[in-house]
């Protein structure tokens, strides 16, 4: 039976689905918006039934001629309520770097691209969860919502539903969209904990690593915007919170990551691991290589090598379809 | 930065109690009127105990209190009605019920509920008043509940407009503006239900003299009245007496059991009538009598200044006559008229409903088969009326369901009205044209003046046919009846007249004045108020309809055309230009343009939507030296928009200019 119940469910989400605009910046047209009266919309609509009813009964024609303002009131809130959704540009500001288990920021702008204002916008992924706002005429307005991730790989977003109830609450009017773009999540990040110093990767030049030198320059908290190459994934890992290092100089040592320094680990682990190991390598600004099984990339530094990691650490055994093989682009 | 909410924060919020309090009492107001003033007052108090709750959230009032203020109330009602049943005593206690629960408003639902109901109770007022300045007034709560519901559904108070009540009343003027035409269209189409054919008027309709509508037993009640009802002067042709048939109105149509007008279609003055002899001048000084109609002598072919002439050769005023009024006005009573008429109005004038008093029909159809021309069949109903025992009488007794029936075929006692209407109900049956038309006949000399006086026991009611050739030719068949038949009581002499002028004054028809005019158009006011809104039903939906020229139209087709009306009206309220802002704010617009500019010239994305701030980053990023000056610019602008500057219009305009002349 709830089985029954979840497929009619997902085909009536297929359906209202089916018509719904993707790509990146997207308007809602007529043909995927819905609406349908709300609790109070029914209540009222009983309402105005006994006023009719009265009406007749007394043969009283002001009580008639209320009843049918407030007809004619509903039918013009049927096209206010529409029309109050309608011409809202929806962009995605892209997300920034995200790792399983977290929850991606998807940060959408609004806009009126008839130049007017529209009230109480709902905007999230279920009926249930959203953020309003209100679109100004002439300027935008952001909102934030979150999806929360699993697994690496490429995310696509869930279909974002729009919805409104303005301005009476007696009408509830709604609609679907996707966006076309996808989040490419990262491996979590998991620091190694079985391995000891000497096993810590195969480090060429051992010697050179310079104990403490964190201790010397400290820790302050992540500032949105900045390059996430410095963050101190150490102490992101352990759930303390995003904080940058900050440092003067870094080391040059040349560090080789592979896939087999963690003989009998999981396959997602070892990611992970290496994850880590690739984040911690770049936010002190050391050279390094990564091997996967059919994957090397020979040794380098900044922020392109990093991604390229991190890309190949996400993507590892995961068919890329060839509409997504260009390089990923990251938020300006 | 507009402001953004979760929907539990959203949802959960503190209810706008002041709009909704203020709906709240704008509804419960009139009511006041109509029950008993302790209601009032205790309502009053629990708006002022949540209104203060409202402003000092820490003070709250104790449910037990809620509860025992409500016992109380129903208690209260109940002591002084004795009962809950009947109109004053449930209104009075839905007052109070609905008036306390304003105490209980703490959820969206309490508030959609209370916000709901108040339409209704606007329609418990109804049913004690239904003034035109009541019913004004009733656009006030529902602005006002409207208001309410769009605070609790906006994110912001007066959001909506320019942050203030009187900007959200110019928008939901926008709602109203198509809401209206639709609430006309549904008001003239929706269907009545036909409650009682003939509906006693209201007080204020009350009319003397004859009314629009004759059932069997209406002129009797005239007949009785000793009052008189107009009195007239000849110039210098004085007709004969049996000449003197004041037209009042032509009924021409029947529904089975009244006579009835249908359309009322005004006609030009005739031209050219000098050279009919036979005209006879008089002036009519008509007592006060709340209707529009004139009298004047058979058959007017002009109408008295402020006055028109209708079709059935008829006249009324423009306004209702609450004065003694005179005019002046010609009658040719010889003159052959219509002599052709058309086809449709010889289909209408020879209209009946499709079924009942079957023998009567049949009757007149076979006499009509066995002679040889209308005039004939005429002339063998009169015969009928004055050989068969045909009785004029005061107390004609109750009629069957078929009345011509009863009346033609058994009872046969009646008066002016029963013989008029069943002779017209005979000739169209028989397929003559044929109509009613009451008014008053004949009158008496003031012995001591020369002017004539008409009284209400004058009032008549005869028949007109249409032959062809003779166009329409009165025929009275009461004058059929054969004298020895006639009830003795009405052949007693007239008691003791006061026929002598009142002392009050006489308004000249054709002199009516400003003061005057204005006093009529708001009596007219009143008067159409009464017949169309409130007297608005079944039969005068009809008789709009035919008006207009839909003499049949049925509640099917009612309904059809108040559908593709309302639906019109509502595609034109979804029209671009009635959703577009009318003020847009010109800088905003410079910078957008400006931006567009930008855009067009692929300095920045098509898609991207770049704050001022981001902006100016961005194209310091392009180390462009072109670009220093919008960066300026645009700090300008950062500063003007966002820095909370005070407001300074010179200032405006020079950054409006500075960002339309940026060059790209």
């Amino acid at each position: 039976m709830k089985q029954l119940i979840e497929a009619i469910k997902s085909k009536v989400g297929q359906f209202f689905g089916s018509r719904m605009p993707i790509g990146d910046s997207v308007t809602l047209n007529q043909k995927s918006i819905y609406i349908l009266p709300t609790k109070a919309g029914f209540f009222l609509l009983g309402i105005v039934l006994l006023m009719m009813i009265g009406a007749t009964n007394y043969q009283n024609n002001l009580a008639f001629v209320l009843t049918f303002l407030l007809i004619g009131l509903g039918l013009v809130t049927i096209v206010f309520t529409y029309k109050n959704l309608q011409g809202i540009q929806f962009s995605l500001n892209k997300p920034g770097e995200v790792f399983a288990g977290q929850s991606v920021p998807v940060a959408i702008s609004l806009t009126s691209k008839a130049n007017k204002k529209h009230f109480s916008i709902g905007v999230g992924f279920t009926n249930q969860e959203y953020v309003l706002t209100d679109v100004p005429e002439s300027h935008f307005s952001k909102v934030l919502i979150k999806v929360q991730t699993a697994q690496r790989g490429w995310l696509k977003l869930p279909r974002i539903i729009v919805t409104s109830q303005f301005p009476f609450g007696w009408l509830r009017t709604w609609g679907y969209f996707g966006f076309a773009h996808k989040v490419l999540v990262y491996p979590k990040p998991i620091e190694p904990v079985i391995l000891d110093r000497q096993d810590h990767g195969q480090e060429t030049d051992e010697g050179q690593k310079v104990d403490g030198s964190e201790d010397l320059y400290g820790l302050r908290s992540y500032q949105q915007g900045e390059p996430l190459t410095r963050v101190d994934w150490k102490a992101y890992a352990r759930e303390r919170g995003l904080f940058v290092r900050e440092m003067v100089n870094y080391q040059t040592s040349q560090l080789c990551f592979s896939w087999h320094d963690f003989p009998g680990v999981a396959d997602e682990t070892r990611l992970s691991y290496l994850t880590y190991m690739v984040l911690d390598a770049a936010s002190q600004n050391l050279n390094y290589s990564l091997e996967l099984p059919g994957t090397i990339i020979p040794y380098g530094d900044g922020e392109l090598h990093r991604n390229q990691c991190l890309n190949a650490l996400a993507l590892y055994g995961i068919k890329i379809p060839e509409s997504d093989l260009q390089p990923k682009g990251l938020a300006a | 930065m507009t402001e953004v909410i979760s929907r539990e924060a959203f949802v959960s919020r503190p209810l706008p109690l002041d709009s909704i309090l203020l709906a709240h009492q704008l509804v419960l107001l009139p009511l006041y009127f109509f029950v008993p003033i302790w209601i009032a007052i205790f309502n009053s108090i629990a708006a002022v105990a949540v209104w203060y709750h409202y402003k000092n959230p820490e003070f709250q009032i104790a449910r037990w209190l809620k509860v025992a203020v409500t016992a109380l109330a129903i208690v209260s009602v109940f002591v002084a009605f004795r009962k809950f049943s009947g109109r004053d005593a449930g209104i009075a206690l839905i007052c109070a019920m609905y008036g306390l629960k304003i105490l209980e408003v703490n959820t969206r639902r309490d508030a959609n509920l209370i916000l709901s109901l108040g339409f209704f109770m606007i329609v418990g007022g109804f049913l004690f008043s239904q003034k035109p300045l009541i019913a004004l007034y009733q656009f006030i709560p529902v602005l006002a509940i409207l208001n309410a519901f769009l605070a609790i559904n906006s994110i912001r108070k007066f959001e909506l407009a320019n942050s203030s009540f009187g900007g959200v009343l110019k928008e939901l003027g926008k709602y109203l503006l198509i809401a209206i035409p639709i609430m006309l269209i549904l008001f003239v189409f929706f269907p009545r239900l036909s409650g009682p054919l003939w509906r006693m008027p209201g007080a204020s309709t009350a009319t003397t003299g004859v009314s629009d509508t004759m059932s069997f037993g209406e002129i009797i009640s005239l007949q009785t009245s000793e009052n008189v009802a107009f009195r007239v002067n000849f110039a210098d042709l004085t007709p004969n007496e049996s000449q003197l048939y004041w037209r009042v109105l032509v009924l021409d149509r029947f529904d089975g059991i009244s006579w009835y007008r249908g359309g009322r279609r005004s006609i030009p003055d005739h031209t050219n009538l000098d050279s009919y002899a036979g005209r006879i001048d008089y002036t009519v000084t008509l007592e006060p009598t709340r209707s529009s109609y004139l009298v004047t002598l058979d058959r007017p072919l002009t109408s008295p200044k402020n006055g028109s002439l209708v079709g059935d050769y008829t006249a009324y005023s423009r306004f209702r006559l609450l004065d003694r009024t005179r005019y002046a006005i010609s009658s040719y009573p010889d003159l052959k008229l219509a002599l052709e008429i058309s086809d449709l109005h010889h289909k209408s004038y020879t209209l009946l409903p499709s079924n009942g008093n079957e023998e009567s029909r049949e009757w007149a159809q076979s006499l009509r088969q066995s002679v040889d021309s209308d005039r004939a069949f005429i002339q063998a109903i009169l015969n009928e009326i004055n050989r068969a025992p045909f009785y004029y009488t005061l107390t004609p007794g109750v009629m069957e369901e078929d009345i011509i029936d009863s009346f033609w075929l058994s009872r046969r006692r009646g008066f002016c009205e029963h013989y008029a209407g069943t002779l017209a109900f005979l000739a169209r049956a028989a397929g003559v044209p044929a109509r009613v038309v009451i008014g008053y006949q004949g009158g008496e000399k003031n012995p001591l003046s020369d002017y004539w006086i008409v009284r209400d026991s004058n009032a008549h009611a005869w028949t007109e046919i249409w032959f062809e050739g003779e166009g329409w030719v009165r025929i009275d068949p009461t004058a059929a009846i054969a004298p020895h038949r006639i009830e003795e009581q009405l052949l007693q002499e007239y008691t003791q007249r006061t026929a002598l002028f009142d002392s009050y004054d006489i308004v000249d028809l054709d002199q009516v004045d400003y003061v005057k005019q204005f006093q009529y158009w708001l009596d007219e006011m009143n008067n159409n108020w009464n017949d169309w809104v409130l007297d608005y039903n079944n039969q005068r939906q009809r008789q709009l309809f035919a008006n207009w020229g839909m003499e049949r139209i049925s509640n099917h087709q009612l309904i059809i055309g108040m559908i593709i009306l309302v639906t019109l009206f509502v595609l034109a309220s979804s029209l671009k230009w009635f959703h577009r802002r009318s003020k847009v704010d010109p800088l905003s617009q410079a910078f957008s343009t400006y931006v567009e500019k930008l855009k067009a010239n692929q300095i920045i994305d098509e898609n991207e939507n770049l704050g001022p701030i981001e902006l100016a980053r961005r194209l310091d990023a392009t180390r462009n030296e072109e670009f220093q000056g919008h960066i300026t610019v645009l700090h300008d602008y950062i500063n003007f928009r966002y820095a909370g500057q005070p407001y300074d219009s010179m200032a405006l305009k020079r950054l409006i200019k500075k960002l339309r002349q940026l060059k790209v």
